[in-house]
């Protein structure tokens, strides 16, 4: 019965924190409308006894990646301009589509022979935590090592991507200063 | 009435949609990037519910939403450092203006 409640409830507060997200005029708060989504979706991990995917979406979803979008948003955008249009010309052709989508993918569920199972609490491995940890260390071994190679190349490429202003040659730093002299003297 | 999986898959594809009509309608490209997170996740929901209810005796589908989780996190960071260099040279995060390649 609580499991039925807290899908509904969550599951509900999900789609709307999704559509406010997608909607919302202002990117800010619609960034924060994220992170409520994402927390409701970590509640659903808990309906579905997968507590520590629970914990690691609120670390790293609403943790790091929420945050980093708010950054990134304080930095580039002119957050209080809520008289631009955020929407472009798609904005009437975007929502047609997706209902479609939906449509597709909800009939093809219904007909799928692949979306069956009704597993028991039972079944669950007595320790679950443990269970995805062997996994992750004996047969994902591979492709967690992969992963780790590729945080190592994010990382350094984000910080390449981001930091490149104080890699310019000394010329181009000049030419830069006198193209924004120009810019001041132009207003 | 018991919450089964296709409760979990049906919610999964609202919500997989409304992050594809976000990634269309939207015209900042961090709007878009927002829209994205909502997709990854509806996929984490769908893999999570496959592993509850087809396969609970096994870890498979958690372990994958771990995976798709550390690459949403390496795909956010680099992404908004490309948005960050986009705006140093154009002055703007808007996907109309970033026309570069056309000419």
């Amino acid at each position: 019965m609580g499991q039925v409640m807290a899908f509904y409830v969550f599951g509900g507060l999900a789609v709307v924190f999704a559509l406010v997200t997608i909607l919302h005029r202002n990117i800010f708060k619609s960034a924060t409308f994220l992170a409520g989504m994402l927390f409701c979706l970590a509640a659903l991990f808990i309906t579905l006894d997968a507590e520590f995917l629970a914990v690691v979406q609120v670390l790293v979803y609403i943790g790091a990646i929420t945050i980093l979008i708010l950054f990134a948003i304080m930095l580039t955008m002119r957050i209080n301009d809520e008289t631009r249009d955020p929407f472009n010309s798609q904005r009437f052709v975007g929502p047609v589509i997706g209902v479609g989508v939906m449509v597709l993918i909800v009939t093809y569920l219904f007909k799928s022979q692949y979306a069956r199972g009704n597993g028991s609490r039972a079944d669950l491995p007595a320790d679950l935590l443990g269970e995805i940890g062997q996994a992750l260390l004996s047969h994902f071994i591979l492709p967690f090592d992969v992963v780790t190679v590729l945080l190592l190349v994010a990382l350094v490429g984000a910080a390449y991507l981001a930091g490149r202003e104080g890699t310019k040659t000394p010329a181009e730093k000049a030419a830069g200063e006198e193209e924004e002299k120009t810019e001041v003297m132009v207003h | 009435m018991d919450v089964g999986l296709y409760h979990y898959l049906v919610l999964g594809g609202v919500l997989f949609c409304i992050g594809l009509v976000g990634v269309m309608i939207r015209r900042s490209v961090i709007a878009m990037l927002i829209a994205v997170e909502i997709l990854f996740n509806s996929i984490n929901l769908i893999a999570v519910a496959f592993n509850r209810f087809v396969y609970p005796g096994q870890v498979t589908g958690q372990v994958f939403v771990v995976f798709i989780m550390t690459v949403a996190a390496a795909e956010a960071a680099v992404a908004l450092a490309i948005v960050m260099s986009v705006y140093r040279n154009f002055r703007s995060v808007e996907v109309d203006g970033l026309t570069v390649l056309k000419k």
